[in-house]
C-alpha cells in the first residue's frame, strides 16, 4: 500500500463516478454518480496526509510544533469538510429532484430542457 | 516501526477493499435498476470506509459510515421510492459514448500524472529523520528523542500521554483527538462556517419542499 497505489484507486473511482454523473439520464442517478466522485476526493486527500510529509519536517534539527501537527492532519481536515459540503449537497439535490417530480413526472435530465435555447 | 503496516496482509486487505469499492461503483453507473444501484453505492461507501481505516483515519472511517452509508444512503433510497421511478431509472443517456470517452481519458490523465509525480514520502523521511518520522506515524520515547526537544511537550499540547514506559504514539496512532482539538483552534472560522452551510441548506431544503404544497 503506498501513495500511488491508493491514488490510483482513487483516480478510477473518480472516473467511474465522472462517467455514471454524464452517462445518466436519471437525476438521482447523476447525484449517487457525484457521490462517488466525492468519495474519491476524500481518499486522494487522506492518503497525502498518511503518505506525505508536511512541510517543514524535512530538516533536521527539527521540533513538532502544533503547526506541524496541523500540517500532517489537513488532509484529513479537508476531508471533513468534503464530507460535510457533500451532505449539504445531497440534501439539497434530492430536494430539487422531488420537486421537478411533484411539476413534471418525471426525472429524466435529459427531458428538462426548458433553460434550453 | 512499519510494523503491521508494511506487512503484505495489509496490502492484501488494501487490494481487496479497493476492488470491492471500484467493482461497487461500477455497479452503480451499469445497473438499470436504480433500487440495486442505491444498495451497491452504500456497499462502495463501506468499502471506502475501510480504505480510510487502513489509512489510519479512523474517525473520518467513523464519520463516513454514519453520514454516508447511515444518511446519505438512506436518504437516496427515500428519493427514489417517492419518485417511483425505479424500472427504468438507470437509463443511459445519448452521450453515453462521449461520456465514457472523457471519464476514461481524465481518468488515464490522472494515473499518468500520479505515476510520473514526485512525492516527499514518509519513507525517505524516515531515512533522513527517523524521530520525526516516528512522531507522526509510529511509537517512540520523548526521552530518546533529542531532535524532538523539550519544546515538543509545550508545543504539542495535545499529545496523548505517555506510556507506562514513556513511550508516545505518534499523531497518526490516534489522530481522533488531534482532529478534535484542530476544530475547536486552527479550524474553527471554517467549522462555524460549515454549521452555517448545514443549517442553509436544511431550511433551502424545506422551503424548496413547502412552496410546492402551497401553490398547490
Amino acid at each position: 500500500m503506498t501513495l500511488e497505489n491508493v491514488l490510483l484507486v482513487s483516480a478510477i473511482l473518480f472516473a467511474i463516478g465522472l462517467y455514471g454523473a454524464l452517462a445518466k439520464s436519471n437525476a438521482i442517478m447523476v447525484l449517487m454518480s457525484i457521490e462517488i466522485m466525492f468519495n474519491a476526493v476524500n481518499v486522494a486527500a487522506i492518503a497525502f496526509s498518511r503518505f506525505t510529509v508536511p512541510a517543514g519536517l524535512t530538516d533536521t534539527p527539527v521540533v513538532v510544533t502544533q503547526q506541524a501537527v496541523q500540517r500532517a492532519l489537513t488532509g484529513q481536515m479537508l476531508s471533513v469538510f468534503v464530507i460535510t459540503a457533500a451532505a449539504a449537497e445531497i440534501a439539497l439535490g434530492l430536494a430539487l429532484v422531488i420537486v421537478v417530480y411533484r411539476r413534471r413526472d418525471t426525472v429524466d435530465v435529459t427531458d428538462l430542457t426548458e433553460m434550453s435555447g | 516501526m512499519n510494523g503491521v503496516e508494511g506487512s503484505s496482509a495489509t496490502d492484501v486487505a488494501f487490494w481487496v477493499i479497493s476492488a470491492v469499492a471500484i467493482a461497487a461503483s461500477i455497479m452503480v453507473v451499469t445497473l438499470r435498476d436504480i433500487f440495486r444501484a442505491a444498495l451497491f453505492l452504500a456497499l462502495s461507501f463501506m468499502a471506502v470506509a475501510g480504505l480510510f481505516i487502513l489509512l489510519r483515519a479512523e474517525f473520518l472511517a467513523v464519520v463516513q459510515v454514519l453520514v454516508y452509508v447511515g444518511a446519505i444512503s438512506i436518504l437516496i433510497v427515500f428519493a427514489i421510492v417517492l419518485v417511483r421511478d425505479i424500472p427504468g431509472g438507470g437509463k443511459d443517456n445519448h452521450i453515453r459514448v462521449v461520456a465514457a470517452i472523457v471519464a476514461a481519458l481524465l481518468g488515464a490523465l490522472a494515473i499518468f500524472v500520479v505515476f510520473n509525480s514526485d512525492f516527499t514520502d514518509l519513507d525517505a523521511l524516515e531515512a533522513s529523520n527517523a524521530d520525526v518520522a516516528a512522531a507522526l506515524t509510529g511509537t517512540y520515547n520523548l526521552d530518546d528523542t533529542e531532535t524532538l526537544g523539550d519544546e515538543f511537550e509545550d508545543q504539542y499540547a495535545i499529545a496523548p500521554p505517555a506510556g507506562e514506559d514513556g513511550t508516545q504514539t505518534g499523531i497518526f496512532s490516534n489522530s481522533t483527538g488531534a482532529i478534535g482539538g484542530l476544530f475547536i483552534r486552527d479550524f474553527v472560522l471554517p467549522f462555524e462556517a460549515v454549521s452555517v452551510l448545514l443549517l442553509a441548506a436544511m431550511i433551502g431544503a424545506l422551503a424548496l419542499l413547502r412552496q410546492r404544497e402551497e401553490g398547490s
